[in-house]
């Protein structure tokens, strides 16, 4: 099922020093439960792509149209983790609750069980800063998969972090993913992190982002992303997007 | 976790005690053998007394001044003064930063104002508060406003202003209103600078009150020390210098104090 469809957008950027072209054109459809990974040169206007989705700015021109009656939410997740020193883990994954005016007991329980669920319950009342980078990004996640969100948006939320951790979370987030059925969009500049999490890889050009190559996947039956990174078909594929991006 | 404590851990933790003792030993060490010195050399009359004053002198001051029941009514005269006028310049400056960082615009229009308001030595408005709000205490506390309240809009709307593009995406992302934004993200965040701004307004909020009192009162230690120095009564201006210190340092440490109940709850 479709869950969602950029059309034709273009976007322009208004300044002092002129007007420039973020993106021209842009359109792909995202299904029900699939991995899409963007990749594009640095600065292409990857981010700005989520930022339409979640819709926190608006296309110049085209439209984004999300196949869901009601209670569409898109949930963002960030480089940085962004929890809130002053709060416990616990505060800091009720956050969006709050802000949503949603927390009753029925979610308070939800999340207290995402937590239970992911090793994080027995930290509920650590502040952020007693906890590893991998175990923030994964509260981080927590606090976001709270608010049920409709689609997952990745901008490059693994990138802080070390090589180490990264896979592992990695590998934890797209269990996650896949367990919960949810639709999911990265935005990365790492190719082979894109193409050990995705179904499908959206390679942009440089400014104005243009989709250069859709590319579908099928690494689903290999397993975990680490796995995927490491078989022989995604030699082939970064191959290709290698060539791509040139 | 106590009883497998290594025997060089225990050493560390002796040597650091006795340290500690051994600093605040000097610290009252210092105080006595400073007073002690002032009394002998006054009394040896190395010193005069006329001019300097001294210890015993300074005490039989301060009898004089409670048996004609004088000394509370100028303790709490300055005092009372320092303290509305802290509050009204730092609540005040606080809520005119909260509207600046809520209006844009608005902030871009005053921003050359209040830049020209900060560098303004405020003592040059004394005549004008004088002929404005009149002689008494509302002139004193005016001055004392004055001068805070300027760098207490600065720095809060400074703090205010620096909290993260990216939080404040996320809270954006969730749908959240600018009052949200606001209470959930922008006060909390900014809770330590408007801690370290109460305690530049701790030491600024003396500095207006003597100076008002400098220029029009009728009681207060700001007038004692003009009083006593009109009358060449130096043992009048040393007592009342003294008294301030002390109610200074003891104001310093109650937001200290403060600081670290509030720093304990949010664990910084």
């Amino acid at each position: 099922m479709n869950l969602l469809e950029l059309k034709d957008i273009t976007l322009t950027y208004f300044s002092d020093n002129g007007e420039t072209k973020a993106l021209e054109n842009i359109s792909f459809n995202v299904n029900d439960g699939e991995f899409i990974s963007i990749v594009g040169p640095s600065g292409c206007g990857k981010t700005t792509i989520l930022s339409l989705i979640s819709g926190l700015i608006k296309p110049t021109s085209g439209e984004v149209i999300i196949n869901q009656n009601d209670n569409f939410y898109a949930g963002y997740m960030f480089q940085k983790d962004n929890l809130f020193e002053w709060r416990t883990v616990l505060d800091n994954v009720y956050l969006g609750l709050e802000i949503r005016k949603m927390k009753t007991a029925e979610n308070i329980e939800y999340a207290n069980d995402l937590l239970k669920k992911y090793n994080l319950w027995e930290f509920r009342n650590k502040y952020p800063k007693q906890l590893s980078g991998g175990m923030r990004q994964r509260v981080a996640l927590i606090r976001t998969l709270a608010l049920k969100p409709s689609i997952l948006l990745l901008d490059e939320a693994f990138s802080a972090l070390d090589y180490q951790t990264r896979l592992n979370i990695c590998d934890d987030v797209y269990s996650i993913i896949k367990q919960m059925k949810l639709t999911a969009i990265l935005v990365t500049h790492d190719i082979s992190e894109a193409i050990s999490l995705s179904d499908k890889i959206i390679i942009l050009s440089s400014r104005p982002a243009t989709v250069k190559k859709e590319i579908s996947l099928n690494l689903n039956n290999i397993g975990t992303p680490l796995k995927r990174r490491e078989c022989p078909q995604a030699k082939e594929y970064f191959e290709t997007i290698w060539s791509e991006l040139m | 976790m106590t009883s497998n404590i290594s025997k060089e851990y225990k050493i560390y933790l002796k040597n650091k005690r006795i340290s500690r003792i051994l600093i605040a030993t000097a610290q009252i060490g210092l105080l006595i053998l400073i007073i002690a010195l002032w009394e002998v050399l006054a009394r040896l009359n190395v010193i005069d007394t006329f001019i300097m004053s001294c210890p015993s002198r300074i005490l039989k001051t301060i009898r004089d001044l409670y048996i004609s029941n004088t000394l509370f009514v100028h303790i709490f005269t300055t005092l009372y003064e320092t303290i509305i006028g802290f509050l009204i310049a730092t609540i005040g400056g606080t809520l005119i930063a909260l509207i600046l960082w809520w209006n844009d615009t608005l902030r871009k229009i005053l921003d050359p104002y209040i830049v020209v308001l900060n560098s303004l030595p405020k003592i040059a408005l004394g005549p004008i508060i004088i002929i404005w709000v009149g002689v008494g205490m509302s002139a004193i506390v005016t001055m004392d406003i004055l001068i805070m309240i300027v760098i207490t809009i600065i720095s809060m709307l400074n703090a205010f202003r620096q909290t993260e593009e990216s939080k404040i995406m996320l809270l954006k992302s969730m749908g959240a209103s600018k009052t949200q934004i606001l209470t959930k993200l922008v006060l909390p965040n900014s809770i330590p600078e408007f801690i370290s701004l109460l305690k530049i307004n701790i030491g600024l909020t003396w500095v207006g009150t003597i100076m008002g009192e400098y220029l029009v009162s009728k009681a207060g230690l700001g007038y004692l020390i003009i009083y006593g120095s009109q009358i060449f009564n130096l043992d009048l201006v040393m007592t009342s210098t003294i008294i301030l210190c002390i109610l200074a340092g003891a104001m310093y440490f109650v937001v200290a104090y403060i600081e670290k109940i509030i720093n304990k709850k949010f664990n910084n």
